[in-house]
């Protein structure tokens, strides 16, 4: 029990007593390698993963064209497939690891009898869900007003501080991600992420070593 | 390729009327559920607020104290952007809740509120609700499922704005304004005073592009202009111009 309670100390720690041993003798610890899809979209649902170490991508495409539409990066101390409990019957996005990952994962029948139980674990989960909102809402007003060059590249400068690995060469962003995947990740076109990030190389900004992305000129990227 | 239809989930019957005012619809659904003594318990810390129009509400960036539910009129949720820009993210009316986002993280306002009508509200201070909520996880749950919903709404504005035309997202606009404040009527006009500035605000375009849009959409038969108020007179073919995109439930985008 103990063990439980270190790994999911990010947000046991938040709840009541009696809540966080509520959690903890419900909650099942997962281990994922790399390249593993937790679920899928259209999956039914069938409760609540809690990031404890690595990262996720999640992804929803198109139901039409089946095309990327969009991508978030999910990593220690967030929730995922928590808002569709609540509102949708299936999966909206898919969950594929691309870490060493570790979940802890409630279970929807376990889960609900918490909620109802102890009010304070979903007021926390009312908590991700504002925050998850919050993001959405400036990366709305962002996509409307900032320009692609500048919005890309303060997403190198995020996802670098968040995700990426600091070395003697600069800091690197050493994340599984396509060209297509960047562009569902900023919402711009393929092209256009193609297109900026050679930009960003030819002034020896960036290095882009296969689809691992090394800043070096990091004050000017911030800038 | 199929024809494109936009699906406009209905409106969900309003909850409760929690201010007890005779002759009030009913606040928003989330209160569905809640006994009389939950609803005695709200009205008792519940304060009247009455605002003019166009007056500011809340500010983005100021201490969020509790959320406001809309009694009559109706107030418009702004998001900065750079350079003063601004991002209209949705229009609340009566029966439905303001400020309610910032109730969990005990920060700050994330969006500012400015009526666009003179409006009254009812205020309610986030301690008190978040206790009530504790004590009756109907309304907790429900809310989580309101908060959930608008989550994914902005998921599809956000993909909406990020690969859709001006003129689709500005026909979509249309379709999801007359579907939650038409008259009802074939030709009917939406009955609110939302302003050109508004309009492209809330599509995430220019206010020149908006007016040359609306021009067309004119020209082409759609749409009915009168000063503030716009009328919609061929339905069939604004969806047709609205991308196929699911248009989201109307309390999420509007």
């Amino acid at each position: 029990m103990a063990n439980v309670h270190e790994r999911t100390h990010y947000w046991l720690n938040a709840l009541e007593p009696t809540a966080r041993d509520a959690v903890a003798s419900r909650v099942q610890m997962l281990l994922f390698p790399p390249g593993i899809e937790i679920y899928a979209q259209d999956d039914s649902v069938d409760g609540v993963y809690i990031v404890l170490d690595g990262l996720v991508k999640e992804r929803a495409w198109s139901a039409e064209e089946g095309t990327l539409q969009f991508l978030r990066l999910t990593g220690p101390g967030k929730v995922l497939g928590a808002g569709e409990l609540f509102s949708e019957p299936v999966q909206t996005m898919s969950a594929l690891t691309l870490r060493d990952t570790r979940l802890g994962w409630l279970e929807q029948p376990d889960l609900q009898e918490i909620l109802t139980d102890h009010p304070s674990v979903l007021l926390w989960l009312m908590q991700q869900f504002s925050a998850q909102l919050g993001e959405l809402r400036a990366a709305l007003v962002e996509t409307v007003y900032v320009e692609s060059a500048a919005r890309l590249t303060r997403k190198l400068v995020e996802v670098a501080e968040h995700f990426g690995e600091r070395t003697a060469k600069g800091l690197v962003i050493d994340v599984d991600l396509s060209r297509d995947e960047w562009a569902a990740l900023v919402g711009m076109a393929p092209e256009t992420v193609s297109r900026i990030l050679h930009g960003l190389e030819r002034r020896g900004w960036i290095a882009l070593e296969g689809r691992r992305i090394r800043l070096i000129e990091e004050e000017k990227l911030r800038s | 390729m199929g024809q494109k239809r936009v699906a406009i989930q209905t409106e969900r019957p309003k909850g409760p009327t929690i201010c007890g005012v005779e002759g009030c619809a009913g606040c928003s659904w989330i209160f569905t559920g809640l006994s009389a003594e939950g609803q005695q318990e709200l009205r008792r810390f519940m304060r009247s607020v009455e605002y003019g129009a166009d007056e500011a509400i809340f500010h983005e960036g100021t201490p969020a104290f509790g959320f406001f539910i809309i009694c009559n009129g109706k107030a418009k949720l702004i998001k900065q952007g750079p350079g003063g820009k601004r991002q209209i993210l949705k229009i609340v009316g009566p029966g439905e809740l303001l400020g309610e986002e910032n109730l969990f993280d005990g920060g700050t306002h994330s969006a500012s509120a400015r009526t666009l009508e003179p409006t009254t509200a009812k205020f309610f201070k986030r301690e008190e609700f978040l206790d009530l909520l504790k004590r009756y996880p109907t309304v907790a749950l429900q809310l989580a499922e309101k908060v959930a919903r608008e989550l994914q709404g902005f998921q599809a504005k956000l993909i909406e704005t990020a690969y859709e035309s001006c003129r689709a997202r500005l026909a979509r606009l249309l379709l999801v304004m007359t579907e939650k404040y038409g008259t009802g009527e074939p030709g009917g006009e939406i009955q609110a005073r939302i302003s050109r500035t508004d309009l492209a605000e809330m599509a995430g375009i220019s206010t020149e592009t908006a007016i040359r849009t609306l021009g067309e959409f004119e020209e082409r038969g759609l749409i009915a202009l009168r000063r503030r108020k716009i009328s919609i007179l061929d339905r069939a073919g604004l969806e047709e111009l609205a991308a196929p995109l699911p248009v989201e439930t109307i309390e999420n985008l509007l």
